[in-house]
């Protein structure tokens, strides 16, 4: 791999990441109640280990706070 | 399961769990600073970063190893259950030894560079297209980014709101980073490892976790399926051939497996499937009057396959019928959650 693919695919991992880091706090702040009423009232703690999830998988994150219309079947 | 979340569902045998095993991650890495100080290969020297990159990278591979052998294992026996409901904290504790291995790696090898570290380890070393001189790092780094993936998920507010067969398939990612963290070791070793403790070290894991894996996939393809008798009953066996607390399991054809539970002088069938994660229920046990899952202890009424409250989970209820001593299931499920008697050891038929 050439410097300028491997740069390339470094940007492309690091707006990843820091879209992942802002969809991820925004889930974590409100959207994880939204997505599941289990998660209302869910300690500091817990919010701050499911962050790095909202992060990672921030596109799914996104279609579910938009469309998903009920709690998860548990 | 699924009744608010915490950060962490401690009990005192998790918190004893993670203090042994930090302990035994301890003293791992001291043991194995220090041989590599005191008795160094033959012509090679070290320095510290250098010993401290190998022994968290043979340290992360050995747990992987270990982690994939938990499953196997607690089929064969019952001493690796306590592993088995602690595997999420060995998995992350896994990726985190990864990640310190990888930042090591980056801060040494690739942290004097004038380019960006991750930019320097893509394209560092170019021959992509040779085997003997293939740039292994790579692979390490897809390997972490999967077990980065399983780690981030690992919490149960994850496992409800993925859904468990999306939940499953993702963190089956397991064996892709495990093969890739084997090429990565492997091309590692023939590349620039001397000693040969290194390829030991890895065929034998790779033996072990392939044998057991096939050990127990045959075992388990040989679960009895049952004799269809009349009306689309399943003969189970006799009523003592199911040990008390415990459950036979059946492999109906094209349907889930059925776990057949003897509670006392009860019998029922319920579906093999935890709702938590799939795990074989039927591998279970009976505690506190409710069957509960081998791996996370999620529990079930024998009666109507319902979590006891306030947990919601529901898994499907099967008929039974006990006739001269032998026990009967009919393998069409009832929905989720529907109250079925279960049979009684001794009641007229």
């Amino acid at each position: 791999m050439n410097i300028e693919t491997a740069g390339m695919l470094v940007t492309i991992l690091g707006l990843y990441a820091a879209i992942g880091l802002l969809v991820g706090l925004i889930v974590v702040t409100v959207g994880a109640s939204r997505m599941d009423p289990a998660a209302k009232g869910m300690p500091l703690q817990a919010r701050a280990i499911i962050l790095p999830g909202a992060a990672v998988l921030w596109p799914l994150m996104l279609i579910k706070l938009f469309t998903q219309k009920e709690p998860p079947v548990s | 399961m699924s009744h608010g979340y915490n950060a962490v569902g401690w009990t005192p045998f998790k918190k004893r769990f993670d203090r042994w095993m930090l302990a035994g991650i301890g003293l791992y890495l001291i043991v194995f600073v220090a041989v590599s100080v005191v008795a160094p290969p033959d012509g090679e020297s070290f320095t510290p970063i250098q010993i401290l990159i190998r022994a968290t990278g043979t340290l992360a591979f050995l747990l992987l190893t270990f982690i994939l052998c938990i499953g196997p294992l607690a089929r064969l026996t019952d001493r690796f259950k306590p592993f088995l409901f602690n595997r999420r904290h060995l998995g992350v504790t896994t990726f985190l030894i990864g990640l310190a291995h990888a930042g090591l790696v980056l801060l040494w090898y690739h942290g004097f560079s004038d380019v960006n570290v991750f930019v320097s380890m893509f394209a560092s070393n170019p021959r992509y297209d040779s085997l003997a001189g293939f740039p292994f790092e790579a692979l390490g780094f897809i390997a972490l980014l999967i077990m980065f993936v399983m780690a981030a998920t690992s919490h149960d507010f994850w496992n409800a709101n993925l859904g468990p067969g999306v939940w499953k398939m993702l963190h089956m990612g397991v064996y892709l980073a495990y093969a890739l963290l084997v090429a990565h070791v492997a091309l590692g070793a023939i590349q620039f490892e001397k000693h040969p403790a290194y390829l030991a070290l890895l065929a034998s894991g790779v033996v072990i976790v392939s044998l057991l894996h096939l050990y127990t996939a045959l075992a388990s393809s040989r679960i009895d399926g049952g004799k269809i008798l009349n009306a689309g009953w399943i003969r189970v066996g006799a009523t003592s051939d199911i040990p008390d607390g415990r459950a036979l399991i059946l492999q109906p054809t094209d349907a889930e497996r059925i776990a057949v539970f003897r509670d006392g002088d009860r019998i029922a069938a319920i579906s093999n499937v935890c709702r938590h994660q799939g795990g074989p229920l039927g591998e279970g046990r009976i505690i506190d009057g409710c069957v509960t899952c081998p791996w996370h202890g999620f529990q079930y009424q024998l009666e109507d396959g319902r979590s006891p409250a306030p947990f919601t989970e529901k898994i499907s209820t099967y008929p039974t019928k006990i006739e001269n001593g032998i026990v009967f299931v009919n393998p069409e499920p009832n929905a989720p959650g529907t109250e079925e008697a279960p049979s009684i050891i001794g009641a007229p038929a």
